[in-house]
């Protein structure tokens, strides 16, 4: 079932917390974000979010990685707010070294792996029966989006 | 009671997340970047860390007729310099946020557990350092804040499993749900976003009660955060007036909380 906030653009949060209608509301020190529009598997990919990331403090991997970083988690936040699909579970979520997260779904032999990097990039790659399908794409927009989980869901 | 109002609700074991105070004022020509390093000095002591963050666009209320019940939208001018400086404490526990067109001091939970300081020691930290911020832009020949709004806001985060367990028992905590009827069509909420608006009296303003599901960052746990915003203008610029505005719209909050909120949880909440 497709989910009816799909938009044309991803908007990206750069600071602050998201309200009721996702505008930032940044006069708030804590940050909390507010998810009654969201579905069961966008709260659940949110709450794995925010404990993966106010759980890891600098050099996490003992190889000196970068705790993830505000932008990151702002970025992967709003990326799944803008998925447009509410039949879905909620991603694995893990961390990557220099600060980044990694979201992971699976659906039968697929999967779609993003990556939310502290550079501001946001990467997606299709894996199919455990290979790669791509080198992967950089996502600029909601239709990227749309795209990668078109696929993830037809298989 | 421990507040400058012996009327008022209190609780000793309130589910305030975070509250803040916020003074608005006209941008202040020549203020600059400088300024935030020039100030730092004087609170150093008392706030050692700080952090730069995006600044917080301008929200004024519109009293006038035709009003929609809608706060800002749309195209919002944030002004020069593009910057909001963070100056915390040694707990992180407290903040001083200052913009070209702000001053902003709020009291947040860090670990969880902090007692809640409750409104005199907040508005008593508030005054001091805002009159100090004054006496700094009067000494760097900025002139006086032209303040044109005051907002008070609580946060709170009201857990599941604590006098209620979900949306269907909703008029457990708010007085304003009635419990569903017995013939009742619907199934019961799976989650409900409420947002009211009160005009406070005499015109002085607004208050903005919200209601919605939250996700809370320090421990990814799902609550039900009512926010409660008052916003006004006060009579003047000066600290009298900004102050005297700030308790009466810490009063709405207050009072506005306790009629919005059920008896049974503020009984479990500690209501003195």
């Amino acid at each position: 079932m497709r989910n009816s906030g799909a938009v044309n653009q991803v908007a990206i949060a750069t600071s602050g917390m998201w309200t009721l209608d996702g505008r930032s509301d940044a006069v708030a020190g804590n940050t909390s974000i507010r998810v009654g529009r969201m579905n069961q598997w966008q709260r659940e990919a949110v709450a794995k979010v925010l404990r993966l990331a106010y759980s890891l403090r600098q050099n996490w991997d003992s190889y000196g990685s970068a705790p993830i970083r505000p932008w990151v988690v702002n970025a992967a936040i709003e990326l799944i707010r803008e998925v447009p699909f509410d039949n879905l579970s909620a991603p694995s979520v893990v961390p990557v070294s220099g600060g980044g997260i990694q979201l992971e779904w699976s659906e039968g032999n697929r999967d779609l792996e993003i990556e939310v990097r502290p550079d501001r990039s946001i990467e997606g790659l299709k894996v199919l029966a455990g290979m790669p399908v791509d080198d992967g794409q950089e996502l600029t927009s909601g239709a990227d989006i749309e795209q990668l989980f078109s696929w993830l869901i037809a298989g | 009671m421990r507040t400058g109002n012996n009327t008022l609700p209190d609780y000793t074991d309130p589910p305030v997340d975070e509250t803040y105070a916020s003074i608005q004022f006209a941008p202040i020509p020549g203020f600059g970047i400088p300024h935030f390093g020039l100030f730092w000095p004087e609170i150093r002591k008392d706030f050692p860390n700080f952090q730069v963050q995006a600044p917080v666009p301008s929200a004024t209320e519109q009293l006038e007729a035709g009003f929609r019940n809608a706060p800002s939208f749309g195209i919002q001018l944030v002004s020069s310099p593009d910057v909001r400086c963070w100056f915390l404490d040694k707990t992180q526990n407290r903040l001083i946020q200052i913009q070209n067109d702000r001053f902003i001091h709020n009291w947040r939970r860090i670990k969880g557990d902090e007692p809640y300081p409750h409104y005199p020691a907040l508005r008593e930290t508030l005054e001091k350092e805002w009159r100090r911020f004054c006496d700094f832009l009067t000494r760097e020949k900025l002139g006086a804040p032209q303040v044109n709004q005051c907002e008070v806001t609580y946060i709170n985060h009201i857990e599941y499993d604590k006098g209620w367990k979900e949306y269907s028992e909703l008029s457990k905590v708010i007085t304003a749900w009635a419990p569903p009827a017995e013939s009742s069509f619907l199934p019961p909420p799976e989650r409900v976003n409420m947002e009211v608006h009160y005009r406070i009296r005499d015109n002085l303003g607004r208050l903005h009660v919200s209601l919605t599901p939250a996700i809370r960052a320090r421990d990814g746990k799902e609550v039900l955060q009512l926010m409660l915003l008052a916003r006004g203008a006060p009579a003047s610029s000066s600290v009298e007036d900004v102050f005297r505005w700030l308790d009466v719209g810490r009063e709405w909050v207050v009072r506005g909380f306790a009629d919005f909120t059920t008896q049974a949880m503020q009984k479990m909440w500690g209501r003195i």
